[in-house]
């Protein structure tokens, strides 16, 4: 099928050409890693472990930036994952071609509306009711992942053989049990669908920052909170010299966890056929 | 048991969507008339017109779309197309899942440092167009692998069977038959770069007037709204308005996807 004679020089062009965005990825994580590393032995561990992020006094501890994101992470995903898989389960299970294919449409708009336009919208209306704070911050979020996480786990649940559902209905099951059914069937591409949306979520900059309050602090629903992406957004015009390189070192964890994120998620999706 | 909350979700985040629209045109109405596409900004944004940033959203979106295109579709094709041992594939693979998971902000810092420093650009749009088309790559490549993988084996054992190199197979046949499909994940591109702020305001920076070379900084629609809510007193009205033009910007672009492509995977 395959010959290596003239057409090889041809596609050693395609190929060289298809190394570069492979290249820039890797010459990326190497940038990356090289910066943060160099932070991390100057700033030193211990000083890194602690909860005081006080760039003007020298004082790097990241701790409470990342329980900051993992707080902000973990209520936008309480909020997204139950809206999302029941809208997925009703689009994929019940509703008609074209009411699934409009509600598609409108999913795949409001995942593409850009975070800006969603910051804002957030500003208008979430921060008069909830001020600058955690919970503002993660209702945003949620808005921002619900369509991905619906999308993605409707094309799971899509691909549930019809002969399955229709076997458990003769067999006299209530519909919980058969959505049950579906569900079971379809929890690889489901559990990649929730852990993309995370990924997401981690890496979202702008809209969050937008609302959030951007304040280092304890996790406090009504109160301004501070995630590493955010702070990289405030202060990275302004930083020089080690504060610089302390936010490298704070790119580089959201780039571990969110690759690490991204991997599985892609592998549990390709592991159910998707 | 999934079907009343299922309907309420689905309710709730279409008119959600809806309301965002129609609120952004509400409140934004007041500062759009057809001099605002052409005029300059003036007093830091708050009034004046959009022309500048629409030509820098045009030029690096266009160009970085571009660019990323024509990087993409020979590492679609050759990934698809060319027997490789499955070792390499995996790594393929997993770099193209760590290149469309590595946030906006990330490529900004990369780009920023690389080709606004090390490369001596500064902040520029030519910065710019070089960020956004390492941003959108991966996205691209992405799209354009699963299109191409739905086409038929038969045809490539037809062409093999006839004695057609694998070149022509690929370029001749393939990618004609997948072209549909492929213009897909090139919208879902340009609407990425159009949305995007955080990538370029750290390489192709905020200035508002019109570039004369692609050495000048310039902000993009997105970046002009994010600078204006969060460096200008008083820029929330006219950000409303520049937030409409980008809201009926991805629509345009979501109503060109959904009428290519009836399929959910082009999501993320």
């Amino acid at each position: 099928m395959f010959r290596w004679n003239r057409e090889r020089w041809f596609w050693m062009g395609a190929i060289g050409l298809g190394l570069l965005p492979i290249l820039a990825t890797f010459a990326l994580a190497i940038f990356l890693f090289w910066n943060a590393a160099g932070a991390a032995a100057q700033i030193g561990m211990r000083e890194l472990a602690t909860t005081e992020w006080l760039p003007q006094q020298g004082r790097y501890g990241v701790a409470r930036l990342l329980i900051g994101t993992l707080a902000v992470t973990a209520l936008a995903l309480g909020m997204a994952v139950p809206f999302g898989l029941s809208a997925a389960g009703y689009l994929s299970l019940y509703a008609g071609r074209k009411v699934r294919a409009a509600a598609n449409a409108a999913m795949g708009l409001l995942g593409g509306i850009p975070s800006v336009v969603i910051g804002l919208w957030g500003m208008t209306w979430i921060v008069p009711l909830f001020g600058n704070s955690w919970i503002s911050a993660s209702l945003v979020l949620a808005l921002m992942i619900t369509p991905t996480i619906t999308l993605l786990s409707g094309a799971a649940l899509r691909l549930v053989p019809a002969d399955l559902l229709e076997a458990s209905r003769a067999l006299g099951v209530s519909e919980a049990i058969v959505a049950r059914v579906a569900f079971h069937h379809a929890r690889w591409g489901i559990l990649g669908a929730v852990v993309l949306g995370t990924s997401r979520a981690l890496g979202e900059a702008v809209a969050v920052s937008m609302v959030a309050g951007n304040v280092v602090s304890w996790p406090n629903l009504m109160r301004p909170i501070a995630t590493l992406t955010t702070t990289l957004i405030v202060e990275l015009d302004s930083a020089a010299g080690s504060h610089r390189d302390a936010l490298y070192l704070l790119a580089c964890i959201v780039l571990m966890a969110i690759s690490t994120l991204s991997v599985f998620g892609r592998a549990a999706q390709r592991k159910a056929g998707i | 048991m999934i079907k009343i909350p299922g309907i309420v979700a689905t309710l709730l985040l279409t008119a959600l969507v809806v309301w965002m629209g129609c609120d952004l045109f509400y409140r934004g109405a007041a500062g759009l008339h057809i001099g605002y596409f052409f005029e300059t900004p003036r007093n830091l944004g708050r009034s004046g017109g959009i022309g500048p940033m629409l030509a820098n959203t045009g030029i690096i979106v266009g160009l970085g779309t571009l660019l990323a295109a024509l990087v993409s579709l020979p590492l679609a094709v050759a990934y698809t197309e060319l027997p490789a041992p499955r070792g390499l594939c995996k790594i393929v693979r997993s770099a193209l899942d760590i290149g469309v998971g590595v946030p906006r902000i990330v490529w900004g810092l990369f780009g920023g440092a690389f080709f606004g420093g090390y490369c001596g650009f500064g902040f520029s749009l030519l910065s710019g167009i070089l960020t956004l088309a390492c941003l959108l790559a991966p996205i691209m490549t992405t799209g354009f692998i699963a299109s191409l993988e739905m086409v038929e084996n038969d045809v490539r054992e037809q062409c093999a069977a006839l004695g057609v190199d694998s070149w022509k197979t690929a370029w001749r046949q393939v990618v004609p038959l997948a072209l549909p499909g492929l213009t897909a994940p090139l919208a879902l591109a340009a609407g990425r770069g159009c949305g995007d702020a955080a990538a370029l305001l750290f390489t192709a920076g905020v200035a508002m007037q019109m570039p004369s070379s692609l050495f000048d900084s310039g902000a993009t629609l997105s970046v002009f709204v994010f600078h204006l809510l969060a460096t200008v007193p008083g820029g929330q009205n006219a950000a409303y308005s520049a937030a409409a033009i980008l809201f009926a910007i991805t629509l345009v672009i979501q109503l060109g996807i959904t009428t290519l492509t009836r399929e959910e995977r082009f999501a993320q």
